[in-house]
């Protein structure tokens, strides 16, 4: 048991030292900031930071920033930053020596806690993102995404990009708010995962349908925050206006049931394949994407389509470039 | 029954090779302990993707010497804890299969088969999604009561349904452990769908089996777990070893067979239970290791669980030294699928391995 | 009352169990197509059904009744039917009592290939689900056979069984730990109901798709009646009554997987329904005919399968339970404590 406690000591202590070297000062810093979790990180310079979480990676290329270090899930990593790829990829996200390989000094995950994630605290300290829905976030809402930007703003130094990041979304905000009309406000939506045959969507909780009801684009008709499945008959008489098919692989061409065939919508061709799966995750870059994607169906077509995520820089977005 | 005097011959003959056995024993001993010794060094050294650590270093970090580099301590710290867990994991699952055998005297028994690790799980998982929201740093020390608890119910209720008829019989203690694994593990699957998406995704990770989110503070508390249980482990041994000859010698032997047994099925349980509080579902350990070491030492427990105990712990290392550096990489590139770069965990590896070894027994063994 | 029912003659109690059945079937199937968006009134649900279909009208009521509802009444109790059948011949040639899809890995077998098709749907489209499900079936009675030698040890069975099931899930959690977020996310959903059994979906096409196999299946299984009382009497009386029981066994075994294919591969394997359904039926009407057995414990398993249904589609109503989770919840106990009995005799 001494051998034991002398280890525990051990990588307390070193955990410890990875945040609290000095080497110069930058303004601002030392800084400390409390998380998602309530737990709170002090540093004493910006932290070189990894990411697990594609909220990370979306708001650190936001901000231009490159990332020392992020989990590999494909391609979704490669977003489009003029900072380059991130400088690592971790192979396996759960093994500590991968992020610690990468000399991580922080890895930025989200709620909630969970053992797998406190196990890394070895290699750097974890910080937890706010995530709507999840966990135990006060933050809910796409204003959890906001929060999450403020907190990356304080935690790289990058005060000013973080502003600007605020201001595009807010302006994507009110440049479609001043789109909007009766009309849009009450158009009924659902956003649908089409792995089968069944009617199973996001509810009115998501940050996504939070942001088109505050938008005025729409109510998503789902209720609820889960992602339950609802039954045909009573989805029918739901009756949405706008579909939005988030089939994976699957289009929803391919859907044949006959509730489908004499819904509304999909009568008045007012369905589409979403592009890509995360329409209701994880950013505010996600989410003017996402925006983007959904304005060019339901409310103007000349509104381009925003392409794949992977390359879609917001900054040159037409709902940012309208403004003023 | 046999005469006194058959019975005295017996046992003359019995002695010449149990004496022999225990010569044996003594160097299978020796030989397993050396073979943890070096998986748990082979464990620490090499790392995926990462840096290959001499003994030298290794021991620099162990004894606190200020000389050694942080990655070189988060790797010795990371291995070593994930290796003294493994040990500790398969240590206990195979004593307590030793045990289950020697209690259903059923080579077979195992506690996957005998629906211990579904209660355990079950309980875990469902508590996890209906339960009311615990503090963080209070989850590690509750799960394991909540698994020997899970344990325990599902075990008596196979207990008590077996026992509903006559006496408690060996075979069909076994079948109704099967039955109620198979009803327990699909509760705990249709309980996943009211968990949200991504927290199902984790469940199922921790249902495979996963040693990957080992931390000094979980074994801390499985070494305290199972020093807790080691007295009871050895007031089991005995009462066990008796069981396994059958009902009829054991209470020849003026055993009275009830509270023995439910002290080796108490001590059986719940080491399972702390094994999967900790890890998750692994199974087939408490089958392979007994199995394949009656060979060499027969069938008395007091030889059989410290081999047990030390060749469990080796498989459980070893086989999680290949899970933690087997990327999802060479599976991506020959199915040419698109996945993850992930590293599965050690009980996928356990249960495939032990699924083989299983089938390939079944054949042999007469149940 | 007991004793009354227990006095009659088997015919007489067959007659009575196979009426009651019916009459529940029809009730619970009633209050199916009754309720939902609309509801309906007996006369409501009459006057739709008794009103021709005309060209070109358009009636909503008419549409969900006759597109949503009926379909998905009626493949509830085919697969009920199908699955209460295969049961009886499962149980009844390998003399196991245990004897069910889920305890013997068929259904972990078909959930994997499953899985499989929503995460890579680009690899398995979904049209050959059934076969697939049958070979996953005919590869795990195979690997049972091996193993076993023979198929008279009845814990032999249930353990390669057992380990059956491990395997295929084993890699149903290896393949969702490996594939890629983007795939996984809605995914998981669609894969766990489909774990249980859900109706939620089912619509004609589901009972074209799954008809042809019950019309090979059924009939066949009726056929095999004779030989399945024969195989009761044991192997020696069975031999010399003409029967050769190796190739008996084989062949019932077939038409079990037959019968369990179609449905897994379509509603997936609502649990415990072809363990419980034979069970039930034995207890009711006391025989062990099976012949009687057999329609007893079709229109079981179809009580059972509408009844789940009925509770997964209108007790969170508008929110979906796949009636798999009734069965395994509420049918899964119940079966361990009517087993718990019938297991000292093995």
């Amino acid at each position: 048991m001494k051998l034991l406690n002398k280890l525990t000591l051990a990588s307390t202590i070193l955990a410890a030292s990875l945040s609290a070297h000095t080497a110069f000062a930058v303004d601002g810093f030392p800084v400390t900031v409390t998380d998602a979790a309530g737990i709170e990180h002090t540093f004493n310079q910006p932290p070189k930071i990894g990411c697990d979480w594609y909220g990370c990676i979306e708001i650190m290329a936001d901000f231009d920033l490159q990332i020392q270090a992020s989990e590999d899930s494909g391609a979704q990593n490669v977003f489009y930053t003029p900072a380059g790829l991130p400088k690592y990829i971790i192979e396996d996200y759960t093994n500590p020596e991968h992020w610690a390989n990468a000399e991580v000094e922080v890895i930025m995950t989200r709620v909630p806690v969970s053992d797998e994630m406190q196990a890394l605290t070895i290699a750097a300290p974890v910080f937890y993102l706010h995530h709507p829905s999840y966990g135990e976030s006060d933050q809910s809402g796409f204003q959890a995404y906001i929060k999450n930007i403020e907190l990356i703003g304080q935690l790289t130094g990058e005060v000013e990009k973080a502003a600007a990041a605020k201001a595009r979304f807010n302006a994507v905000i009110s440049n479609l708010k001043a789109r909007a009309t009766d009309e849009t406000r009450n158009q009924k939506i659902a956003i649908l995962f089409g792995r089968d045959d069944t009617f199973r969507g996001i509810g009115k909780g998501n940050p996504f349908c939070a942001l088109i009801a505050e938008i005025g684009l729409g109510e998503c008709v789902i209720e609820g925050s889960k992602n339950a499945e609802v039954n045909a008959e009573e989805f029918l008489k739901l009756d949405p206006d706008w579909i939005a098919y988030s089939g994976g692989e699957k289009s929803y061409k391919d859907r044949k049931d006959p509730v489908w065939g004499r819904l509304n919508a999909v009568k008045n061709n007012q369905v589409f394949d979403t592009a890509g799966n995360r329409y209701y995750c994880c950013s505010t870059r996600g989410l003017i994407h996402a925006l983007q994607d959904f304005s060019h169906y339901t409310l103007d077509n000349d509104i381009r389509l925003p392409g794949k995520l992977e390359d879609f820089d917001p900054t040159k977005s037409p709902l940012v470039a309208v403004v003023k | 029954m046999m005469s006194d005097l058959s019975v005295t011959n017996d046992q003359a003959f019995d002695q010449v090779v149990v004496d022999r056995r225990w010569l044996k024993w003594r160097w299978l001993l020796l030989a397993l302990a050396i073979l943890c010794f070096l998986s748990l060094m082979i464990s620490i050294m090499i790392g995926y993707h990462s840096i290959f650590l001499v003994p030298s270093r290794i021991w620099a970090v162990v004894s606190g010497d200020e000389n050694t580099s942080k990655l070189e301590k988060i790797a010795t710290n990371f291995r070593l804890s994930r290796a003294i867990m493994a040990f500790m994991v398969g240590g206990a699952l195979a004593i307590s299969g030793a045990l289950l055998q020697a209690l259903y005297r059923n080579p077979l028994a195992e506690p996957s088969l005998t629906g211990v690790t579904q209660g355990a799980t079950t309980a875990v998982v469902v508590f996890a999604v209906f339960g009311p929201t615990i503090p963080n740093h209070l989850v590690i020390y509750s799960v394991p009561f909540i698994a020997i608890l899970g344990a325990i119910i599902s075990t008596t209720i196979t207990w008590f349904l077996a026992n509903r008829v006559g006496k408690v019989e060996p075979l069909r203690l076994i079948l109704m452990g099967v039955l109620v694994g198979g009803v327990l593990s699909s509760a705990t699957i249709v309980s996943l769908i009211w968990a949200p998406d991504t927290y199902a995704n984790d469940l199922i990770a921790w249902l495979a089996g996963s040693l990957a989110a080992t931390t000094w503070e979980d074994v801390r508390m499985l070494s305290i777990a199972l020093l807790i249980l080691t007295p009871f482990v050895f007031l089991s041994v005995p009462r066990a070893n008796l069981m396994q000859f059958g009902d009829d010698i054991a209470s020849g032997l003026g055993q009275s067979i009830n509270p023995g047994r439910i002290l080796v099925l108490f001590t059986a349980c719940a080491l399972t239970a702390v094994a999967v509080a900790t890890v998750g579902g692994i199974g087939f350990v408490g089958l392979m290791v007994p199995h394949s070491l009656r060979w060499f030492v027969g069938g008395d427990l007091r030889r059989l669980v410290p081999a047990c105990f030390l060749l469990g712990g080796a498989l459980v290392m070893v086989t999680d030294f290949i899970a933690r550096n087997l990327s999802s990489r060479i599976l991506m590139e020959i199915t040419g699928l698109p996945m993850d770069s992930v590293t599965l965990p050690v009980g996928i590896y356990l249960s495939l391995l032990g699924g083989g070894f299983f089938l390939f027994i079944l054949k042999k063994v007469k149940t | 009352m007991l004793d009354y029912w227990t006095s009659l003659q088997p015919p007489t109690r067959l007659l009575f169990a196979i009426m009651l059945m019916i009459g529940l079937i029809l009730y619970i199937a009633t209050i199916n197509l009754r309720y939902g968006e609309p509801d309906l009134t007996f006369m409501q649900l009459w006057q739709t059904l008794s009103v021709e279909v005309k060209e070109g009208e358009d009636d909503l009521a008419q549409f969900i009744l006759f597109e949503v509802r009926f379909p998905r009444v009626l493949m509830s109790l085919l697969a009920g039917a199908a699955l209460g059948l295969a049961g009886v011949m499962l149980q009844g040639s390998l003399r196991n009592p245990l004897a069910d899809p889920s305890l013997l890995g068929i259904a972990q077998g078909a959930s994997f290939v499953v899985a499989m098709s929503i995460i890579y749907p680009e690899w398995l489209p979904d049209w050959p689900l059934p076969i697939l499900c049958l070979i996953a079936g005919i590869f795990t009675g195979a690997v049972v056979l091996i193993t076993c030698g023979s198929i008279r040890s009845t814990i032999r069975i249930i353990l390669a069984g057992a380990i059956i099931s491990g395997f295929f899930a084993t890699l149903s959690s290896a393949l969702i730990l490996l594939a890629p977020y983007d795939r996984i996310s809605g995914a998981i959903g669609a894969y766990l109901r489909f774990t249980a059994g859900s109706f939620s979906s089912a619509y004609w096409d589901d009972i074209y798709t799954t008809l042809p196999w019950l019309a090979v299946g059924m009939p066949a299984a009726w056929f095999c009646a004779r030989s399945l009382n024969l195989l009761q009497l044991g192997d020696e009386m069975a031999t010399g009554a003409g029967l050769n029981p190796r190739k008996a066994r084989f062949i019932m075994i077939l038409v079990a997987l037959v019968l369990i294919s179609p449905v897994i591969a379509t509603v997936g394997p609502v649990g415990f329904i072809a363990l419980f359904s034979p069970h039930l039926s034995r207890a009711f009407i006391k025989t062990g005919n099976a012949f009687h057995l057999m329609l007893v414990s079709s229109l079981a398993g179809s009580l059972l399968i509408v009844s789940a249904d009925v509770v997964g589609r209108l007790w969170l109503y508008p929110i979906e339970v796949p009636a798999g989770v009734w069965t395994i919840i509420l049918i899964g106990p119940v079966a361990i404590l009517l087993l718990s009995r019938k297991l000292k005799r093995v």
